[in-house]
């Protein structure tokens, strides 16, 4: 009997707590059904709390908005539509291009946690380009290992996060119950970026900020994207896209579904390896036999040069790229023998890095007639700027691609 | 008269059976020599480039005759630039890495030792991962990762005498200072996955997937040479060996000394594995289940078993990057990967077959 009773007493130590707490969901003020709106007889009975002194007026404006406003829905990248029920008060961002995307929109103050890419910036190779993100709270990264106890304990009422990274499986047993929203954006597609920015401008009610970005997007970079997209496939040099992520290996390239070939094809290149699928190594014979135009190759190191590093220091990218010209595979291909051989780095793929300066230099070195006077550096410096409000000088210093032009 | 004749009829007998024994033995020698000369003439015409099997021995022969042999650039170039070297790589690769595991299953008498099993891979694995996450090493540039895996392999290596050495020079404390070891390196690599960028954690796996991909010419003659410098003392000590699967009071009663050969025999097989996989990546497979292949085959005479466990292994590896880089072209696959998808069906109808023991 003993033992019953000390066993439902453990019961109720541990087990019920469990259950309270995984049950609980973020409230909706004004919300007296539980349905997560604000009818209007739900409205006029908050009225009448403020009039009783119940209730303070921004509480009232709040209950009015979510009245007025609310429930607003977008669908995000995977397709799946995420309602939002309430103003946007505490997000946890666990990208860094998504980031820069709150950056864009003045949002920044909504932030509560981010990833450890935005709080370590230092230490995860950035430099100072997220030096500001220092003081949220550290939710880990969403690829390897997120703290969702950090999460959980920021108490966002949005979580933005990659399409695939934490898998869909891990949110549900760690945040399900709590009814959190979570947007998985593809913010790294140039096909999805001012659909992200216009549908987060939405949300979080900077509809102006939006605009203005996608106007400065489309004046500096848009239009020369525009103009590739008007090139027929045969216009398209084609290219041989080497990728180097730490391991030191030749012959690895991007196929379709990879964030790199999708970048070649909107900087106006024909990827002779699109019909691979993700991250693969390629026979060399099948590279000379295809006979590339243009030779990319892509290097992810913490040691390579990076947004701090002096602008002459370029010693380290011109070793990759002669090793490229010095193979005697390629020797007989148009890109080594017109010497189209380029070599860029992380610092050209991250962020809005990504499409100012990474679509850019792919952009002048695959379509330069298109791109003469786009100016990769000029470009970023004024997104950095404008928009991102980081003290970063982007003309006078950092190595991102080799030969720049 | 007549016992004495009995008894040259008898030694003559004695010799005959011997003889017979042992040209066996020589014949497989020989035929294996023979399957990896055929096969890798023939995996020499393999290759995404379109050319000729004419085309392919004209560039190699002309190099030798170039007076009676034309060939073009290109040719010469694909062949003596891309295919050849990859081919001996993963000949000399192969065998390096069959004799280690013929020397540790002999040595320790277990059939499940190999290098691998003293933590070898696992070292390996760290320092390459070590130098892909964070960059650093004993040595820079190019050679970061191959230092790398080098210099942890000897270390492991060394980690596992130091730590038998205390407890006595035994199979139990080899292997069990080797497991001990393995599994601290193990997790050291699955901690820096854990902190790793998701593209570094992938060229890490496809590091310790094992990969010829990374051959060329200074490579082959790297391993070549630590081959040549190992295995003949590995060959001269193969009666040793044999005397250590008796028991090791009975090779000590036939004076071996039992604790030496042990440990130079390791030091050695696993300087050999090292120079192997600090240029391919972890192969893992060929090391443990060549030998079997081979004892199955001729026995555990370790005079026959080490060359022929390398020509096995040898062969085996050959086979398995030629599949792994034509299935699937322009694709190539792991190495590791095929060797496994080669190996064990070979491996298994052998089991199966075999009626008396072999171990």
């Amino acid at each position: 009997m003993k033992i019953i009773c000390i066993l439902a007493l453990l019961f109720c130590i541990f087990y019920l707590p469990g259950i309270a707490s995984s049950s609980e969901t973020a409230s909706i003020p004004g919300d007296t059904n539980g349905d997560r709106m604000v009818s209007a007889e739900e409205l006029q009975n908050a009225e009448k709390e403020f009039g009783e002194g119940k209730i303070s007026s921004a509480d009232l404006e709040t209950i009015r908005l979510i009245h007025e406003s609310y429930p607003r829905s977008v669908k995000d990248s995977t397709g799946e539509e995420v309602t939002i029920y309430k103003p946007v008060e505490r997000i946890a961002v666990m990208t860094t291009e998504d980031y820069e995307i709150l950056r864009t929109l003045n949002s920044t103050d909504k932030i509560v946690a981010a990833s450890k890419y935005i709080v370590q910036s230092m230490e995860e190779g950035s430099g100072d380009l997220y030096a500001d993100g220092a003081g949220y709270a550290n939710i880990g990264s969403p690829i390897s290992s997120v703290d969702w106890e950090a999460l959980i304990k920021a108490d966002p009422d949005l979580v933005i996060t990659y399409v695939s990274s934490p898998k869909q499986e891990d949110l549900d047993r760690n945040l399900g119950g709590t009814n959190i929203p979570v947007i998985r954006w593809d913010s790294g597609n140039i096909s999805q970026y001012i659909y992200i920015v216009k549908n987060m401008g939405r949300l979080l009610d900077k509809d102006e900020e939006a605009e203005e970005y996608s106007e400065f997007f489309d004046e500096s970079l848009g239009r020369y994207l525009d103009e590739v997209k008007a090139r027929s496939q045969a216009e398209k040099p084609k290219v041989y896209l080497e990728a180097d992520f730490g391991g030191g290996q030749t012959y690895f390239t991007c196929g379709s579904g990879h964030a790199h070939n999708a970048l070649v094809a909107a900087a106006g290149g024909d990827n002779i390896f699109s019909g691979l699928q993700g991250f693969k190594q390629v026979d060399p014979e099948s590279v000379a036999m295809k006979n590339p135009d243009a030779i990319l190759r892509y290097k992810y190191l913490k040691d390579s040069p990076g947004i701090e590093k002096e602008l002459s220091n370029t010693t380290a990218l011109e070793v990759l790229r002669d090793e490229l010209l010095n193979r005697q595979e390629l020797g007989r291909t148009p890109a080594i023998q017109n010497r189209c051989v380029y070599v860029f780095t992380w610092d050209c793929t991250r962020g809005g890095a990504r499409f100012f300066l990474g679509m850019g230099y792919l952009g002048k070195w695959l379509q330069p007639e298109i791109f003469h006077d786009y100016h990769p550096r000029e470009a970023y410096q004024e997104y950095l700027n404008r928009f991102q409000h980081v003290d970063v000088d982007v003309l006078n210093s950092g190595v991102f691609a080799y030969p720049e032009e | 008269m007549s016992m004495a004749h009995s008894q040259d009829n008898s030694a003559a007998n004695l010799k005959e059976e011997y003889e017979r024994f042992t040209g066996r033995k020589l014949s497989f020698l020989f035929a294996f020599i023979l399957a990896i000369i055929l096969l890798a003439g023939y995996a020499a015409t393999l290759g995404s480039a379109d050319i000729s099997v004419m085309g392919v021995y004209s560039a190699i022969l002309a190099r030798f005759f170039p007076g009676h042999f034309q060939t073009d650039w290109f040719s010469d170039t694909i062949v003596w630039g891309l295919r050849l070297h990859r081919i001996l790589l993963a000949i000399v690769g192969g065998f390096g890495l069959a004799t280690a595991g013929a020397v540790m299953q002999g040595i320790l008498k277990n059939p499940l030792a190999s290098p691998f099993t003293l933590g070898i891979s696992s070292a390996a694995g760290f320092g390459a991962a070590l130098a892909i996450v964070m960059g650093a090493g004993f040595v820079g540039g190019q050679w970061l990762i191959v230092g790398n895996a080098f210099i942890f392999t000897v270390l492991a290596s060394l980690a596992v005498y130091g730590l038998a050495k205390y407890k006595g020079i035994t199979p139990e404390t080899m292997i069990l200072a080797g497991i001990a070891i393995m599994y601290f390196f193990s997790a050291m690599t699955s901690f820096l996955q854990y902190v790793g960028h998701a593209e570094q954690v992938q060229e890490v796996v496809f590091w310790m997937m094992g990969s010829l991909g990374r051959s060329s010419w200074d490579k082959v003659w790297i391993v070549s040479g630590v081959i040549a410098l190992c295995f003949p003392y590995l060959l001269i000590k193969s009666w040793d060996i044999n005397a250590l699967g008796a028991g090791d009071e009975t090779a000590k009663s036939l004076g071996v000394n039992v604790e030496r050969t042990r440990v130079i025999c390791m030091m050695l097989v696993s300087f050999i594995t090292a120079a192997v996989i600090c240029f391919t990546g972890t192969i893992g497979f060929i090391g443990l289940v060549a030998p079997h292949i081979t004892r199955m085959i001729i026995g555990g005479d370790h005079r026959f078993l080490l060359p022929i466990s390398g020509l096995a292994g040898g062969l085996l590896l050959l086979a398995a990057d030629t599949v792994a880089r034509t299935i699937l072209a322009p694709v190539i696959l792991p190495v590791g990967i095929m060797t496994a998808f080669l190996g064990v069906p070979f491996f298994v109808y052998l089991f199966v077959r075999r009626k008396k023991e072999f171990w």
